[in-house]
């Protein structure tokens, strides 16, 4: 297994390099995307202010990733399958969903390189530092358990579309919900719902991310937030665990139908 | 080619995605869905975050936020969804080794791309269309929201023909560079952004304005906009910016031909990439 794991990181790894192109495509699409968010907002706003801007900006970029990881870990499978590599690696003995893991190098690229960008054209023009922030370890706490759930988040969506013949994006538009929740405010929420806000998967990391940005408001938010932080991330490798060993009885039983899946 | 085997081209494309929307209903919902999704989730943003005051303030004109981003959305998904299909066909043919016959196919891959891509765009923007059929008539009354509706689709019908040159062209570039995604995907935000789909594009720098006058999208956007405005709408300015689309689909249309030819010979000489 620790072979595997290298192998997929490794080929990934390559792959990046390879597909250059494909990496700027996906960097450049993004960092536009949430342009277009934010300066749709801004129009909304008499005076853009900087608080304001740099919450944004931080909410956005995290709804981005779990749709980049949506994208670039759920798409994948349709690649996956129109190059027959499904079959091929059954036979092999190896779950295709393993490869999937290594898509994390890719989505994770595409967004270091998206908020960089995007940070740079907000500083040049709104003139606002987007690292201007209170805690920058909660911050980066945030998005690393973000990325741990998104990971198994994209595998679950792959390993839905292979079982059940829909194409990821209908499990992808499911995320536009997410959004919403990470705007509530929790703290202005009445017990027990404010606890629920913050114990939701993504919505628990980007709780700690908005702590990091504008400060602790409430410590036993927080600190559930950082416990379901966790406790989704694993709850989510669970889940796919479960699907993933069924799907993948039912494919070799039944066999995989790669015609007419998307 | 006669015009016989055109029309045999359409009904087959028609064919192929009355069938594919037949298998797959739940993808057919998220064709419903996902427009409504941008829609919500840019106004929801906006409120959260503004007012509607500071929109119109902004804006510089009486205009219903709502209306202005329905007509947004439903001319920027229509637009998206024409360049994301001819370009990732090129794509997604590749992948399944199938290029190869569409090449080697009697008819041009300017018109194999044209042709079969028209059933499927009218299709997905009538839809993307009706669904919003509801809310506006809620908000403008029958009569009104009819004929905001029937610019909508005179918007996305006119606003179609420049934007499949413009898709083939982009098309026949993937033909001959070795990449496993559509690398031009950057291209349709960018193109959003320039057009003015989110931020009208006369508050854009001048430069930027220059851009959004010679892209399709634009003008499509602005004759979709006509029924965001508070009122009734400019029929002359309807004429007027008709006729600039129909200029312009000459154009581009003429030089997508050029450039598909160009890249079918480059492919076939040096073999497509597989």
């Amino acid at each position: 297994m620790k072979k595997i794991f290298k192998a997929v990181i490794w080929l990934h790894f390559l792959r990046l390099f390879r597909y250059k192109w494909s990496l700027i495509n996906q960097a450049l699409g993004t960092f536009l995307w949430i342009i277009i968010y934010i300066i749709g907002t801004s129009l909304f706003m008499i005076k853009e202010e900087e608080k304001i801007l740099i919450q944004l900006f931080w909410i956005i970029t995290a709804w981005q990733y779990i749709r980049i990881s949506a994208r670039l870990i759920g798409n994948w499978i349709d690649f996956f399958t129109a190059i027959g590599m499904i079959e091929e690696h059954l036979l092999r003995n190896i779950s295709p969903f393993t490869i999937l893991s290594g898509r994390v190098i890719t989505s994770t690229s595409v967004t270091v390189i998206t908020t960089a960008l995007t940070g740079l054209i907000i500083k040049t023009v709104f003139d606002v530092n987007i690292l201007n922030i209170y805690n920058p370890f909660l911050l980066i706490l945030g998005f690393f358990t973000l990325i741990i759930q998104c990971i198994y988040y994209g595998k679950i969506l792959s390993i839905l579309s292979l079982g059940t013949s829909i194409s990821y994006s209908f499990w992808g538009y499911l995320n536009f919900s997410s959004l919403a929740l990470f705007v509530i405010p929790p703290e202005k929420l009445m017990f027990p719902l404010n606890i629920l806000i913050v114990s939701l998967p993504f919505t628990s990391s980007v709780y700690l991310l908005k702590n990091g940005i504008n400060g602790i408001n409430s410590f036993t938010l927080l600190t559930m937030s950082l416990l379901f932080s966790f406790i989704n991330g694993i709850l989510l490798k669970i889940i796919e665990n479960i699907l993933a060993k069924k799907v993948l009885k039912n494919i070799l039983k039944n066999g995989y139908r790669g015609i007419g899946y998307m | 080619m006669t015009k016989k085997n055109y029309k045999a081209l359409f009904r087959a494309g028609l064919y192929l995605n009355y069938t594919f929307y037949k298998n797959l209903r739940l993808e057919f919902l998220t064709f419903i869905i996902s427009p409504y999704l941008f829609w919500g989730m840019i106004l929801a943003l906006g409120y959260i975050f503004g007012s509607s005051q500071a929109f119109s303030k902004k804006v510089g004109a009486q205009v219903d936020p709502v209306m202005f981003y329905t007509a947004s959305v439903v001319i920027a998904s229509s637009s998206m969804n024409i360049m994301y299909q001819i370009t990732g066909s090129v794509i997604f043919m590749r992948w399944s080794g199938t290029l190869s016959y569409h090449i080697l196919s009697p008819y041009r891959m300017s018109t194999l791309f044209i042709i079969l891509h028209i059933p499927r765009y009218l299709l997905r923007s009538t839809i993307s269309i009706l669904s919003f059929v509801p809310p506006i008539i809620f908000m403008e009354g029958l009569y009104d929201g009819i004929t905001k509706i029937a610019i909508l689709f005179l918007a996305m019908i006119v606003g179609m023909l420049p934007l499949l040159g413009f898709s083939v062209i982009l098309a026949s570039i993937l033909l001959i560079i070795r990449e496993q995604t559509n690398v031009f995907n950057w291209l349709s935000p960018l193109i959003l952004i320039f057009s003015g789909a989110y931020y009208p594009a006369y508050l854009l720098p001048k430069w930027a304005q220059f851009i959004s006058k010679i892209l399709p999208t634009t003008y499509t956007l602005e004759l979709a906009r006509t029924c965001s405005i508070i009122g009734s709408p400019n029929i002359n300015q309807i004429v007027f910016m008709i006729a600039l689309l129909l200029g312009i689909t000459c154009l581009y249309n003429g030089a997508s031909f050029l450039f598909v030819g160009k890249a079918e010979k480059i492919a076939t000489k040096h073999g497509v990439f597989e």
